[in-house]
């Protein structure tokens, strides 16, 4: 075990206590997670019904097509998600300067409340408190608290 | 102090020694009491992870600051005393 030099310290610096940085981070990694997940998911839709018997190339193409625009909206959702919550958390946990199991609470409301804006003030509220109780759970099973 | 060293007399050398010895040690005492101050107030002690985390991180950054202004402050009016009590003194 060895003091860290300071260029080490200031690459932690940049990496770990940047905002701007964690949040960019998330947003990629959630951008990734939701084209995975569309390209996924798009398996399972059912085709647009066509002429009878088209051939491999044809439904692949078609199911390219499909599983392409569902995964741009989830990579879409997913990235906004992920920037949100890790900024917001990184946000609050500096101005604390307290490093509990609040911070994901709080992080998890602001989240679910920005992304359920469309459905009013109780639509906010639902969000804000799914999201919360989501996040926390998510933190304990983590065992990061 | 950019004295050079070799032109004072052998007791002048003395008390400069003596005078930089203390200060050292006055100094270190500084840091390490700062360091052991802000480690119990800032630290989380269950010790899950081995890096700071940005709560901790910013913690640190603001006791060590609020610390170096309290220092700052009461060494400016320990000195403003010592120069009061010398004035009436003379």
């Amino acid at each position: 075990v060895e003091l860290p030099t300071q260029e080490q310290m200031m690459m932690d610096d940049v990496m770990n206590n940047n905002c701007m940085v964690k949040m960019v981070l998330s947003c990629v990694m959630g951008g990734v997670l939701g084209a995975g997940m569309g390209i996924f998911f798009g398996a399972f839709e059912p085709m647009q019904p066509g002429e009878e018997k088209l051939g491999v190339m044809q439904t692949l193409r078609n199911y390219g097509r499909q599983s392409l625009s569902k995964s741009w909206s989830y990579a879409k959702g997913f990235a906004a998600f992920g920037a949100l919550y890790s900024g917001s958390e990184c946000v609050i946990e500096q101005t604390r300067a307290k490093h509990d199991i609040y911070n994901s609470a709080y992080a998890g409301c602001f989240t679910g409340g920005v992304m359920a804006r469309s459905g009013g003030k109780e639509g906010m509220a639902m969000g804000c408190a799914t999201m919360a109780a989501l996040s926390v759970c998510m933190d304990r099973f983590m065992d990061i608290h | 102090m950019s004295v050079n060293v070799g032109k004072l007399s052998a007791e002048e050398k003395e008390k400069m020694y003596s005078a930089a010895t203390t200060e050292m040690e006055y100094r270190v005492e500084l840091f390490n009491k700062m360091v052991g101050s802000c480690y119990e107030k800032c630290i989380d002690k269950k010790f899950k992870d081995g890096d700071l985390n940005v709560g901790e991180n910013s913690c640190v950054d603001r006791c060590t600051s609020k610390y170096w202004q309290t220092v700052g402050i009461v060494g400016q009016m320990l000195g403003a005393a010592d120069q009061a009590a010398m004035q009436q003194g003379r």
